[in-house]
């Protein structure tokens, strides 16, 4: 039952305009700097005579365009989970799934699960475009592969958070514009704690934690960093809703 | 051996802040029963329907569907219970075939529940509507696939929220009588309407509420006899003013048209000559059983 709610929000994106239309944008800006990163490294690696100034063209585009990912889904997350609860509040159709024999638990899972599928598409034809360097490079798919898994922990944590923000209110755009400011500041927390960088406040970054995968490193304190946010912000959410049938 | 109620609700309470929306609710709904709830706006008719579909949870007490724990037993007895919301609400993506496979999805029903969804959307006339987008059909038919989104997991209890608000009456007998061929079935029909003649047509038993509370359960026949006598309806000429003798009858007055409660059909014969000897003249006149509506006027206005 819970892939039915995952089925039935994949099926909602691409419903409406704003799943299509995000898809495309998403795909035309990668492709652009995908593009752009190819030609920028003939152009250095031109001038790059020495070894050590030399270095592979995975992590030079690679680095290009994971690190224009991470940025970019920070508008194309909220855009996306604005709608998945608040909308539904909004339209009382919240009904239907609080009716049925799931538990509340099922229902935030299942709409999670059908954000982060529509995402992985994205970032699925993201891998897809840098592996299609391999027919005239050997290219480091370990590199990739990092790459791939760090920046889908970070939109599944986005999503995540965005979920919980969507279920707080009627309004998506309002959900969508919390939801934003929220993960900026999240993401960015470690430039505005430059001063002290071992901090708790720091640690809580999310940059900080997609850093290490950026470099293709991956490191199991942060996959569990990623994973503890991603379910921390399901279980509020979860707990929201609970409130909600408790007061009603 | 004693069937299992199809809905049992004990000493059940909600609370929303200081407002006590339902003040103790003991009652038990047969297997089979096509049974009406009413009551005036605010009365707790809504709020108990929540309670049952787990939109809310109660602030005290205990609600069952076919003796399941609608808390503690929430998926079971879910499965065993569709909802018609009062409100016409709808996912505005997809069209009425994908909404009703969707709501049937959810309650753990595949492609072996086509056959019923199909049978649903055409016993409610929705044939020519089922691929057509939600958004684009009329308040009617948006009022039929909400019904047929209820029904779509055959459930065996179904609660009706107001089904009938602003809706034709082409629609009204097409639905009943779709409601009335699952009640036939088997089906337990719980019904909550303003239009109480559809309640005294329809429904073997009447819960009425009033602020919270049940003022009046009974079968709608003992409902019916508890409102002594019948009525008499004239319509006087204009001008007329009645004789003191019949004036304390008068139950109901609009304009020249006067309703009088009578204990027996004799005294029928009673008013007509004291009209006679006061030389007024009416131009028409009607004899009325007391209806639902009576007995819910003077028994919500007596609690």
């Amino acid at each position: 039952m819970i892939f039915n709610i995952t089925r039935k929000e994949l099926k909602s994106l691409f419903s409406s305009p704003m799943g299509w239309v995000v898809l495309a944008l998403l795909q035309f800006v990668f492709g652009t700097f995908f593009l752009n990163g190819i030609e920028q490294y003939f152009q250095t690696m031109s001038g790059a005579i020495r070894p050590e100034q030399r270095i592979g063209v995975t992590e030079f585009v690679g680095a290009n365009i994971f690190g224009i990912a991470s940025f970019v889904m920070l508008f194309a997350v909220p855009l996306l989970s604005m709608r998945l609860i608040s909308d539904e509040r909004r339209q009382q159709t919240l009904t239907f799934l609080f009716s049925a024999p799931l538990s509340l638990t099922e229902i935030v899972v299942g709409k999670f699960l059908g954000l982060v599928t529509f995402l992985s598409i994205v970032i699925f034809f993201l891998a897809a475009m840098m592996s299609t360097l391999n027919f005239w490079a050997e290219i480091d798919f370990g590199y990739i592969a990092a790459n791939v898994i760090g920046l889908w922990l970070l939109v599944a944590s986005f999503s995540s958070l965005g979920v919980y923000v969507s279920s707080l209110t009627q309004q998506p755009i309002v959900a969508g514009i919390i939801s934003f400011i929220a993960l900026f500041a999240l993401l960015l927390l470690d430039n505005f704690m430059a001063g002290d960088p071992t901090g708790t406040m720091s640690y809580l970054s999310l940059m900080r934690h997609f850093e290490p995968f950026s470099r293709g490193l991956l490191d199991t304190r942060d996959v569990a960093y990623f994973l503890l946010f991603i379910v921390t912000f399901l279980t509020l959410t979860v707990r929201r809703l609970d409130a909600d049938r408790l007061r009603g | 051996m004693t069937m299992t109620p199809a809905i049992k609700i004990e000493q059940v309470t909600k609370d929303f802040g200081a407002l006590k929306a339902l003040k103790g609710i003991d009652l038990s709904i047969e297997q089979g029963e096509f049974f009406a709830l009413l009551g005036p706006n605010g009365a707790g008719k809504s709020t108990l329907i929540n309670l049952l579909a787990g939109l809310l949870r109660p602030s005290s007490g205990k609600l069952a569907v076919m003796g399941y724990d609608v808390v503690s037993q929430y998926a079971q007895a879910r499965q065993l219970l569709g909802v018609v919301p009062q409100e016409l609400v709808f996912d505005p993506f997809f069209n009425v075939r994908e909404m009703l496979r969707f709501q049937a999805g959810y309650f753990g029903r595949g492609p072996e529940n086509d056959a019923w969804v199909d049978e649903v959307i055409e016993s409610l006339g929705l044939t020519d509507k089922a691929h057509v987008n939600m958004r684009r059909l009329s308040g009617g038919m948006k009022r039929r696939a909400l019904i047929a989104q209820a029904l779509a997991h055959k459930p065996p209890v179904i609660v009706l929220d107001e089904p009938t608000a602003g809706v034709d009456v082409e629609l009204r007998q097409t639905m009943w009588a779709f409601i009335q061929r699952l009640n036939r079935e088997g089906h337990t029909i719980i019904l909550t309407t303003h239009y109480l003649e559809e309640a005294e047509v329809l429904c073997s038993r009447v819960a009425m509420m009033k602020s919270g509370q049940i003022v009046a359960l009974d079968t709608t026949a003992n409902l019916l006899k508890q409102i002594p006598g019948k009525q008499l309806r004239v319509t006087m000429a204009p001008g007329s003013v009645l004789p003191a003798g019949i004036a304390a009858l008068v139950r109901h007055r609009d304009g020249d048209v006067y309703t009088f409660t009578l204990n027996d059909v004799a005294q029928v014969a009673d008013v007509l000559a004291e009209l006679r000897q006061s030389q007024l003249t009416f131009t028409d006149m009607q004899l009325l059983e007391a209806d639902l509506e009576d007995v819910f006027v003077d028994m919500v206005g007596r609690a």
